[in-house]
């Protein structure tokens, strides 16, 4: 037997498990996003073809605009103060002559254990307007007189949804960029002291360019994930108050197991993020990510 | 590798306690909310830390509702018959067949027990 037969062998029960757990879901709901898929259709068991009728309904609704505006706005938000937050705590737990470094690397994980729907209960629990713990803190700080509606205003509810978002899926850019600084040479910033370069010169010159690789990683995975939040927005606000919160995740989810249950519709929506998601990571390989590892 | 200045220390030490302190906020509030009945968290809105501790929560939940403790005797926005929530537990335990479809707990009046009794949990 042939190497790469033999390696095709081996590789397939791995082949027909993912081709089951995943290839099945994607290709059923490609299946129903061409069909008219409702309660009265799932009743009858009959799918009636509808060709691309139910991404023109998608493309047609005000509301999916709407959702990928918020998506847009909640990716840029979360994903830009991730990575600025990962260097800089990344940088912070790498001073291994500072004690309190030391306890942050200890905690940095502790938010990672948490499971997504569970932060958000307990950020709903935090922002909440009447017995809220953020309120009560300024409170007590003497920042605030009243309290604010974090989750209920529509001004500030995208906002506050993203620092939960933030708070869970931190730690996991850290870890990184906390990898890639422990592999970069202590003798480039030897010699850069030797040259007179100060912290700052040392960050710009040598620790930045270093990091860029991974930052890109970074990039591309948050992307990916932030586009696809629900549970966040799920638990703290259920896309209100109105549709100020309503992303592209949860326009897919409501479509699907809201009143009236537009199946059809839902999957096509679901499948125009998926499409989205895949340009955008292949638009970060083909610009962010090539040039950074040339 | 390179030792920060006294100042520099200081801020870093100040850095390091401002993201513990992010990292802790939500855990450290669900604790407090925990240990503190409903009543108590509603009281007063402005207070960090409750009037009183009670670790009525947990037990309620670790004895799988068997042990509720005076805390739940306290919440407003249940009925008044709430304050019968013990005993009709237990009454409701007794006289309940253990059937599939009643198998799961009941958030509402028990109506095949007593319909005075809410939010009773059919095993």
């Amino acid at each position: 037997m042939s190497a790469g037969r033999f390696a095709f062998l081996m590789n397939l029960p791995t082949l027909l498990c993912l081709g089951l757990v995943l290839g099945y879901p994607v290709i059923y709901a490609g299946y129903l996003s061409v069909h008219r898929v409702g309660l009265a259709q799932l009743r009858r068991g009959e799918f009636a073809f509808n060709g691309w009728e139910n991404y023109g309904r998608v493309f047609e609704d005000p509301l999916f605009w709407v959702a990928l505006k918020n998506t847009a706005i909640f990716t840029v938000v979360t994903v830009s103060s991730e990575i600025v937050l990962a260097v800089a705590i990344a940088l912070l737990i790498n001073q291994t002559g500072i004690w309190t470094s030391r306890i942050t690397r200890l905690l940095i994980l502790l938010p990672y254990a948490i499971p997504p729907i569970a932060n958000g209960l307990i950020w709903s629990f935090l922002y909440s307007f009447q017995f809220g713990f953020l309120n009560r803190i300024l409170f007590t700080a003497g920042l605030i007189d009243d309290p604010i509606n974090w989750a209920g205003n529509p001004d500030t509810a995208l906002y506050a949804v993203t620092v939960p978002y933030i708070w869970r899926t931190l730690p996991f850019a850290i870890i990184l960029v906390h990898a890639a600084l422990q592999g970069i040479p202590r003798e480039l910033y030897e010699q850069a002291a030797i040259d007179g370069a100060n912290a700052w010169h040392r960050f710009r010159q040598i620790t930045l360019p270093m990091l860029r690789q991974i930052i890109a990683i970074i990039l591309i995975l948050r992307t990916a994930f932030a586009f696809a939040v629900f549970e966040e927005i799920l638990a703290i606000t259920q896309g209100g108050p109105g549709d100020a919160t309503w992303v592209a995740a949860w326009y897919s989810y409501k479509i699907t197991f809201a009143p009236p249950n537009n199946f059809g519709m839902g999957s096509a929506s679901a499948y125009i993020l998926a499409l989205m998601i895949g340009v955008m990571a292949l638009l970060y390989m083909r610009f962010v990510y090539r040039r950074v590892t040339l | 590798m390179f030792r920060p200045s006294r100042t520099g220390r200081l801020m870093l030490h100040v850095a390091n306690l401002m993201v513990i302190f992010f990292i802790l906020l939500p855990l450290a509030a669900v604790f407090v909310g925990s240990v503190q009945s409903e009543k108590s968290l509603q009281a007063d809105t402005h207070r960090l830390l409750p009037i009183e501790f009670t670790a009525d929560n947990f037990i309620v939940i670790l004895s799988k509702g068997e042990h509720k403790g005076r805390i739940f005797e306290q919440v407003t926005y249940l009925p008044d018959n709430i304050k019968s929530f013990s005993r009709s537990s237990r009454s409701c335990s007794a006289r309940c067949r253990p059937t599939p479809s009643r198998a799961s707990a009941f958030v509402g009046p028990c109506f095949y027990c007593r319909p005075t009794s809410w939010r009773v949990s059919c095993r």
